[in-house]
């Protein structure tokens, strides 16, 4: 080190340095979660299997040759096969393409319920967060009175006056089901609402409405997908539990629920009517349980640096 | 420029109670700010010292009306806030603006620093568009940082950066009045200065006033032209800087100066520190009498019974205090 | 001045992270005498808590000591097993942290607290950890022990629970105490009796401290030297009076210059350190001050300096304390010098 070049010694100017140099790269909190969730090898299958069950439930019944209601009584009760996958019912009709039907109408029930849960909890427990006081205090008094009634009480009433079908189910669940939600989101806003910049966002003099939007329910979002993310399977397996007891889906029209149903009369001669749909509930019900699971440890705070 | 006289904000006899309820009635109150008085004059900066609890968080946020008084009036340039409801509040969001003291916990994390300054220009429809990226590429540069730094998230900064995006929020609608609720108390003695630099900077080239609020004496002097110490919900001491430096009347403010840590391991040596003994007592139940007169050495009978009033001693300096 | 108890020797610290190996501490070395009170100063991320983590081997995932040596009275922490560092934590070093909220349970009163960590430690009955306890309460100054034994943590104010925290740490007679930022999330009356308690305590007891702060004010009245650390380095190191009358490295100068002085007068400004401490995650070569220093030169952007050592028991990692570094008026001359000396 004596041997120093005289022009190492030459000072440098301010504009050559970078003082607020930044050398991480930029990620969003989502960016975030979601490489945290991808170094998750169970959620990751999880979602991969949900993702193949949505595919085969879009496209599948369009490939099949057979149709969910085309009955051909020449070919009752097969035992799979290469014609017919998963065999066939009792009054011959192709199983796998009702397995897959099946897929459809609890997708979809799990789907249309958790999204109308979704807007009207996160609405109704954002304002009621967010405005507290005595307005919080009749929400949620609505909300206990609400959750109070069994569901399954609501489903049979539907059903009375609407008659059974798809439509019912779905009013019956979205009935009950967001008021969870609703409660969810109105604890996690009354502790963000204390937060600076929640103040500095009223102090710019954002409306409500604003702060609600794009301040509270952002900040509250990690935890309303992972409630949506567990509420999905709920709404499949209540849809399925109503149409086993006969309170759903009619037929020829095919449900987990119903065709689980239908196999038991025949179990001892024809398990495999039992096991298809069954089977397809349970993977159905795990994958969203795991991938709810991963999410939410991918959006823990606490494991957040 | 020099302050000229002109009073730009006067709060009168300022309260603010939180009821604390049992089921539905209420029990008793927090009385957080009880009766305070001062006025703050144009491009002057007055700072507010007070420990954790004396509800000088609270005052600011009362005076920015972000909180509903219970009593008293809020004269900003003659116009009284005190009363003003929801809308008719929004072209006063304009002209006072607020600085807060958590640098993390101020700014949505959800949020890109460009849409965190530029919110105040969609709010009040100051800029939109390309205007709207220039205005909030030039407040970024006011607070020495990048143009780039406007794509990235809060949490990819230091403290000091922060705070320093905070500052740029509050210029965005280029007002006359900030509130510094306690802006370098979470940072690094470094950045302090930084910060405080940077704010008297800023008041120069722009004309602003301030209330400067801190929890402890050893930056304020550095701002502040006049001083109020707050104790319970009550000033106890006003004096221009310079003053209460030199000659605090108050015990409080003495312990406070005294309690301050010295630089200097000579001189800290030396020092007799004046140790005040236990804790605040708590605003739902103040003290009858002084509400210093629990932890004052002092202390005598006057103190226990009556209230002290504000008294002028000379000119500027109010002190309450019986002594 | 009494034995070496502890002994750190080019440790190095890093955390594994997705992004990249952040280097926390990249090679320090220092020590601290029985009885002795230091403090380490710098910014946050400067690696000060890093450093008294890695001591006490309380690293949590994915932080790793990567090198180095930690010399405990002559054995080698690094090469303990976990349960023999159990066994020196809060027997032989105590820490204290700054956030004494989340250091107490609050589902159990205070004084059943004190009584296990002092059961766990020492080999008497019940009744007697009671009696030590309520003399540490005393020790402490908090009045009325036998009262506020029976009391919750949440029942104690913030300078009353950091009060605690030091008399938990001090129950065991420890040899070395660590005080990571002991009176920061405090008001500085509490503040003040806090300092005054442990300069007392060193005194009674003779315990070893070290005292993580970023406030050079706070270690001026209790510590007889001072380390500075800058990005996982130590950029000087000193006996109090070198480190706050003749500081050598420009951002030691830029700390003191930075905290408002004693005697103060009406118009002086604070000069303040320009810019951001570094990103630890990919740091440049050379120095990692260099790019808010009032004297950076072309080498400091090439190479960290070595130590220089000014004199015994003063040294300071600055290529400006090179014989052939040019001198001061060199950057007299420049406009946007803003440094003085």
């Amino acid at each position: 080190m004596n041997n120093i070049s005289p022009d190492l010694w030459q000072p440098i100017t301010y504009e050559d340095r970078d003082k607020e140099r930044i050398a991480r790269p930029s990620m969003t909190f989502w960016q975030d979660v979601w490489r945290r969730i991808k170094q998750n090898k169970s959620a990751m299958l999880g979602f991969v299997v949900i993702m193949v069950i949505l595919l085969l439930a879009i496209v599948g019944p369009w490939l099949s040759q057979y149709s969910y209601w085309e009955q051909d009584l020449s070919n009752t009760s097969q035992s799979p096969s290469f014609e017919h996958w998963f065999g066939t019912d009792g009054h011959g009709r192709d199983l796998y393409v009702r397995v897959l039907h099946g897929a459809r109408i609890s997708l979809a029930v799990g789907l249309i319920a958790t999204l109308v849960n979704f807007v009207v909890g996160v609405l109704y427990g954002g304002i009621s967060g967010y405005f507290g006081g005595n307005i919080d205090s009749v929400m949620m008094r609505v909300v206990d009175i609400i959750s109070t009634i069994p569901l399954v009480l609501y489903a049979i009433l539907l059903m009375v006056v609407l008659g059974p079908g798809l439509l019912s189910i779905i009013i019956a669940l979205c009935s009950v089901y967001w008021v969870r939600m609703a409660r969810i989101v109105r604890g996690q806003i009354l502790s963000l609402r204390e937060q600076e910049f929640i103040f500095a966002a009223k102090s710019l003099g954002a409306s409500p409405f604003r702060i609600l939007v794009r301040h509270l329910i952002p900040n509250t979002m990690g935890t309303i997908i992972v409630t949506i993310t567990l509420m999905i399977p709920e709404a499949i397996f209540t849809e399925a539990f109503l149409s086993f007891i006969g309170l759903g889906i009619s037929a020829p029209k095919a449900s987990w629920g119903s065709m689980t149903s239908d196999a038991i009369g025949g179990l001892r001669s024809y398990p495999y009517q039992l096991f298809f749909p069954g089977a397809a509930l349970c993977i159905t019900m795990m994958s969203f349980n795991i991938f709810g699971d991963g999410l939410r440890d991918a959006l823990d705070p606490r494991l957040r640096k | 420029m020099g302050p000229n006289k002109e009073p730009l904000l006067e709060v009168k006899n300022l309260r603010k109670y939180f009821p604390i309820k049992d089921g539905l009635a209420i029990k008793s109150y927090i009385k957080a700010v009880d009766g305070v008085s001062f006025t703050i004059n144009q491009g002057e900066t007055m700072g507010l010292v007070g420990e954790s609890g004396c509800g000088k968080s609270t005052m600011a946020r009362t005076i920015m009306r972000l909180y509903k008084p219970t009593d008293g009036e809020i004269c900003f340039h003659g116009n009284n806030l005190a009363t003003l409801k929801g809308s008719q509040l929004l072209p006063y969001r304009k002209r006072i603006q607020m600085i807060f003291q958590d640098p993390y916990a101020s700014l949505n994390g959800r949020m890109t620093v460009g849409d965190i300054v530029g919110e105040a220009l969609d709010i009040h429809k100051l800029a939109s568009g390309k205007a709207r990226i220039s205005m909030i590429h030039e407040l970024l540069h006011k607070v020495g940082l990048e143009p780039d730094h406007a794509i990235r998230y809060p949490h990819e900064f230091s403290g000091g950066q922060r705070q320093r995006i905070g500052i740029a929020r509050a210029l965005a609608v280029s007002p006359d009045f900030i509130i510094c609720d306690e802006p370098i108390s979470a940072l690094d003695v470094s950045i302090q200065a930084q910060i405080v630099n940077m704010l008297k900077d800023l008041q120069s080239e722009l004309g602003l006033t301030y209330l400067f609020i801190a929890h402890d004496l050893t930056m304020v002097r550095h701002i502040s032209d006049k001083i109020g110490v707050m104790y319970l919900g009550k000033l106890v001491e006003i004096a221009d800087s310079k003053t209460l430096y030199k000659s605090p009347r108050h015990p409080y403010t003495q312990a406070l100066l005294s309690a301050m840590p010295i630089p200097d391991p000579r001189l800290a040596s030396k020092s007799r520190r004046i140790l005040i003994e236990g804790d605040m007592p708590s605003p739902i139940d103040p003290p009858l009498g002084c509400r210093f007169s629990t932890r004052c050495q002092y202390v005598h009978s006057q103190c226990v019974q009556e209230e002290p009033k504000m008294r002028e001693i000379s000119s500027g300096h109010h002190v309450a205090c019986h002594t | 001045m009494g034995e070496k108890i502890l002994e750190l020797r080019d440790l190095k610290t890093s955390y594994f992270t997705h992004i990249g190996e952040v280097k926390a501490i990249r090679g320090i070395s220092f020590h601290i005498h029985r009885g002795e009170a230091i403090g380490i100063v710098g910014e946050s991320g400067s690696g000060k808590s890093v450093t008294a983590l890695s001591i006490m081997r309380l690293l949590q995932h994915p932080g790793k000591i990567i090198g180095g040596q930690i010399t405990f009275k002559g054995k080698n922490l690094l090469q303990k097993s976990i349960k023999e560092m159990q066994c020196i934590r809060g027997n032989e070093i105590s820490m204290i942290f700054q956030d004494s909220m989340t250091s107490l349970n609050p589902v159990f009163t205070v004084g059943n607290q004190i009584i296990e960590v002092i059961l766990q430690h020492h080999k008497i009955s019940k009744k007697e950890a009671k009696v030590k306890a309520v003399e540490m309460f005393k020790l402490v100054g908090i009045s009325s022990p036998e009262k506020r034994m029976n009391q919750y943590p949440h029942e104690f104010s913030g300078g009353m629970r950091q009060r605690l925290m030091i008399g938990m740490a001090l129950s065991c007679e420890p040899t070395l105490l660590i005080a990571d930022e002991p009176t920061t999330a405090l008001d500085v009356t509490i503040q003040a009796q806090i300092l005054e308690l442990m300069k007392d305590l060193k005194k009674r007891l003779d315990t070893s401290i070290i005292l993580i702060t970023h406030d050079l004010g706070v270690v001026a009245a209790l510590c007889s030297r001072v380390v500075v650390m800058y990005s996982g380095l130590i950029m000087e190191e000193g006996s109090i009076e070198n480190i706050f009358y003749n500081s050598k490295h420009p951002y030691t100068q830029g700390l003191l210059k930075s905290i408002p002085k004693a005697n103060w007068k009406d118009k002086d400004k604070l000069i303040s350190i320009e810019g951001t401490p570094p990103d630890l995650l990919g740091l440049p070569d050379g120095c990692p001050f260099m790019p808010r220093c009032s004297y950076a030169m072309e080498i400091c952007k090439r190479e960290q300096s070595p130590d220089f050592e000014i004199e015994e028991n003063h040294r300071s990692m600055c290529w400006r304390l090179h014989d052939e570094a040019p001198k001061i008026e060199t950057w007299m001359k420049r406009g946007d010098f803003h440094g003085t000396k």
